[in-house]
């Protein structure tokens, strides 16, 4: 009776708080992401701006709380030209997150207010060399704690490889990033092809991470009006993105990259270095060779699939001795192999496959109720897209999104929840990932862009006992917004202990869209 | 099948659910404490009806700012003075200076080398309209030699914004720089020179003399061109060191050697499970008996007293003051 009525007097939650943070005059948000820099423990929002019109006008707004919850500028950190990126991550464990700032030398600590100076924390060779004039990029994936040791370690990608730094506890004053590898990454690697894009044909600079990889590409050219304007320099340099897991069930995280023929494997030492070469170099069952290219659905990827703590394998490849199109998915877990080299065994058999009609994109592994076994995530589009395209018979394509459970390592043979998109032919990216739970259930909500001009959180459902649930999407959205065309949607990472939020960065303001 | 836990089991059990909760020690120590910033001292002086009535010394047109463009360059002194601004027809667009060019050094007996803006605006206010500058400015990586004549200025120079530093690691104090009354009085540039506006407690610097107020003119016999000259030699300077701080107090220049201060140690956790336990972290301790049994927990604030983990006694300071006898 007592928690009835103080259930009826709590007042009612707001399912979503949407804040606005108008930006000044003259200046446009290029990124939005959240970070406790006073470790009060409500975090900041953090803004990546830029000045219309001014290059390398470039700085960083830090918003903070107030009373009632309400936003306010309390700091803009300006950005000098060498700056290419930014993250933040509590180093110094404890007092909040710090700022990082990487150029083309190294990695430096941010301290702010009236201490503003920098601290250099480590000098590399940060793989994308100059920094855009419009925009510095947030990678915040480079600071993690690799060893365990509650440290956050630094991960910076170089032409050739990655470097590694560790804090360790037993670090002299001053110089606590004592540990520092080089991993260089074998040749093969190294076969990327140099992209066409528009900003290199007028000569100008691109970075990207996509297809698993970290690229650069540079080129100047000759100021002379027409197309035919030669390359004076053309620069391209290429990593493959870096699978931090452990490999070897020891506790710590390992680095594993997979480049066009080979997975290759550096193990972490107790002293916390990682070798110049890798331990192990596995030969990949499904290479990516020049045939493959044109293989739309290939992906390869990295994760625990049984939570036993070692790193297992999929790989995802378009079936050419099937007259059909069609995709395999092919699962390699480290438990199946009993004899020969780990994961791919001897003969490179999976331990299990998966096939599906039609092409595949966006492959993600992310465990969506709780229980540790990442579930699968793709998108899978008609056997007949390329007659579709060709004929232009429709306005639209349709996409299928669909959800395999794993229940204790071992991925459903079906798909667990299927919904079907119309996505236009024109240039848009559907966008659909499942961003954490908003309800309280257990399980993670399904973010939609599927339109141009609205943004949607779509309920997932669990019905029946816990052991034998089946799982739907509820099409009724649980909330959606009307936003602009050419507003951009981050999602950032979730922080814990809080509900998962939105950003969404258009002309003149960003919002921010809090749920639960 | 019911089996009994053993004491051995029990202890390691404790032993091994102390070390999970073990917290992360902190990578670097925490900022001084006390921190004393009188809140007259908080703005600078308006002493603009003052300024405007300094000799005005004469006119460039350039415009100049810090050089530090990168954060590599923000780690030492900078080099140089970079030219934000010309004005059309000024002696600086005649002699050629563009936007964005680096003046490194002023050739005259002895060449002066530039690192802060406030050494170009003690130029221009030093240097007799007509005499002759002659330059080095570096412009895209090569160096060139400019010779410019500055006519005399008829208006004063635009107000700079002030800007605060602070040091809290090792002497614990904030600087604002001084207003241009200020820092002509100490015969510095405007944007030159450092008061001390905030102190901590226990700041070695307040036994050595120094006090709120004061304009610190030079250290080690370098000028204070810029308020971070002083907290770049407090951080680079050896432990246990000194520094030589001119200082500027009421008109007179008094000299001064402040000691760079080592921090004190002291003991923050102590454990013994499941007998003792006590934990300080900045102003609050906790101290503990037998698991928990009596638990003593105080702050500047308040204290508790925790008896067989249910029976409490809790006080501190009350929401009213004090009667304070005169």
């Amino acid at each position: 009776m007592i928690a009835l009525l103080a259930a009826l007097q709590a007042p009612a939650r707001e399912f979503s708080r949407i804040q606005t943070l108008a930006l000044d005059a003259g200046f446009e948000a290029h990124g939005a992401s959240l970070a406790d820099l006073d470790g009060d423990g409500a975090p900041e929002v953090l803004l990546a701006l830029h000045e219309r019109g001014k290059d390398f006008s470039r700085s960083i707004e830090v918003w903070k709380s107030g009373a009632g919850g309400a936003l306010s500028r309390a700091e803009r950190i300006p950005l000098t030209p060498d700056v290419v990126a930014f993250a933040h991550a509590d180093l110094r464990a404890g007092g909040g997150e710090e700022l990082v700032l990487f150029n083309a030398g190294g990695a430096f600590l941010w301290l702010r207010g009236e201490n503003a100076r920098p601290e250099r924390i480590l000098e590399c060779d940060f793989l994308w060399q100059t920094a855009d004039p419009e925009s510095a990029f947030e990678w915040s994936e480079g600071l993690r704690d690799l060893d365990g040791d509650g440290f956050t370690d630094l991960v910076v990608p170089e032409p050739g490889g990655f470097a590694v730094a560790l804090q360790r506890r037993s670090g002299v004053q001053g110089a606590p990033w004592g540990v520092v590898s080089r991993a260089r990454v074998p040749e093969d690697a190294s076969d990327e092809p140099i992209w066409e894009s528009a900003a290199l044909r007028r000569g100008g600079m691109e970075h990207r991470e996509s297809n698993g990889s970290f690229s650069i590409g540079l080129s100047t050219r000759e100021a002379v009006a027409g197309s035919d304007a030669a390359d004076l320099l053309r620069v391209s340099e290429h990593v493959p993105a870096p699978f931090w897991l452990d490999w070897d069930a020891d506790g710590d995280l390992d680095l594993v990259l997979q480049t066009p023929h080979a997975l290759h494997v550096w193990t972490l030492t107790p002293a916390g270095t990682l070798s110049s070469a890798p331990q192990l170099s596995l030969s990949l069952p499904v290479v990516e060779d020049t045939a493959r290219e044109l293989d739309a659905s290939y992906s390869a990827h990295v994760v625990d699939l049984d939570a036993d703590g070692r790193a297992d394998c999929v790989i995802f490849a378009g079936d050419k001795r099937s007259e059909d199109v069609r995709t395999q998915g092919l699962f390699f877990t480290q438990a199946a192999v009993r004899e020969a080299a780990p994961l791919f065994g001897k003969d490179g058999r999976p331990s299990s496959l998966l096939v599906f009609a039609g092409f595949i994109s966006g492959p993600t592994f992310k465990d969506l109720d709780g229980d540790g076994f990442p579930e699968l995530t793709l998108r899978a589009v008609r056997p007949d897209l390329i007659d579709q395209i060709r004929s232009a018979s429709t306005e639209s394509i349709d996409s299928d999104l669909y959800v395999y459970r794993n229940r204790g390592g071992v991925l459903s043979r079906q798909p667990d929840v299927v919904r079907s998109h119309a996505i236009p032919l024109e240039a848009f990216q559907l966008r659909a990932e499942f961003f954490g739970d908003v309800t309280g259930d257990g399980l993670s909500e399904l973010f939609v862009r599927d339109d141009p001009e609205h943004v949607r959180v779509l309920m997932l459902r669990a019905q029946g006992p816990k052991e034998k649930s089946t799982w739907s999407l509820l099409e009724k959205p649980l909330w959606e917004l009307e936003v602009g065309e050419k507003a951009r949607v981050q999602i950032p990472p979730p922080r814990k202990g809080s509900k998962p939020s939105l950003f969404i960065l258009e002309a003149g303001h960003v919002l921010w869209v809090r749920f639960g | 099948m019911s089996r009994r836990v053993s004491a051995s089991q029990l202890a390691l059990a404790c032993w091994l659910l102390a070390s999970s909760c073990a917290s992360e020690l902190p990578r670097r120590s925490p900022p001084l404490a006390g921190m004393d910033e009188p809140l007259e001292r908080i703005a600078p002086p308006d002493d603009e009806a003052a300024r405007q009535a300094l000799p005005k010394g004469s006119f460039t047109g350039a415009s100049v700012g810090d050089a530090r463009q990168s954060l590599d360059a923000m780690l030492g002194e900078p080099e140089g003075v970079v030219v934000q601004a010309v004005v059309e027809n000024s002696p600086a667009d005649a002699a050629g200076i563009e936007v964005g060019d680096l003046i490194l050094e002023v050739l005259r007996e002895p060449p002066i080398a530039l690192h802060w803006p406030s050494e170009w605006r003690r130029l221009e206010l030093e240097t007799e309209p007509g005499a002759k500058l002659r330059l080095v400015i570096d412009r895209a990586g090569a160096e060139r030699e400019v010779e410019l004549v500055p006519v005399a200025r008829v208006r004063s120079a635009e107000h700079e914004a002030g800007q605060r530093v602070r040091e809290e690691e090792r002497v614990g104090i904030v600087l604002r720089t001084a207003t241009e009354v200020e820092a002509r009085a100490a015969a510095l540039g405007p944007g030159g020179g450092a008061v001390v506006v905030g102190l901590t407690r226990e700041s070695p610097w307040r036994e050595a003399g120094v006090a709120f107020g004061d304009l610190i003119r030079a250290v080690d016999g370098v000028e204070v061109a810029h308020p971070a000259v002083v907290v770049d030699a407090i951080l680079s300077g050896p432990e246990d060191g000194e520094l030589e701080l001119e200082i500027v107090r009421e008109q007179a220049l008094v000299t001064l050697r402040a000691p760079l201060s080592r921090r004190e140690q002291q003991v923050t956790e102590i454990s013994l499970p499941p007998l003792f336990s006590y934990e300080k972290e900045r102003d609050a301790s906790t101290t503990s008996f037998l698991l928990g049994f009596v638990k003593y927990e105080s702050t500047p604030a308040a204290w508790r007293l925790r008896l067989v983990w249910l029976f409490a006694f809790a006080g501190g300071d009350a929401d009213r003051l004090e009667i304070v006898e005169r």
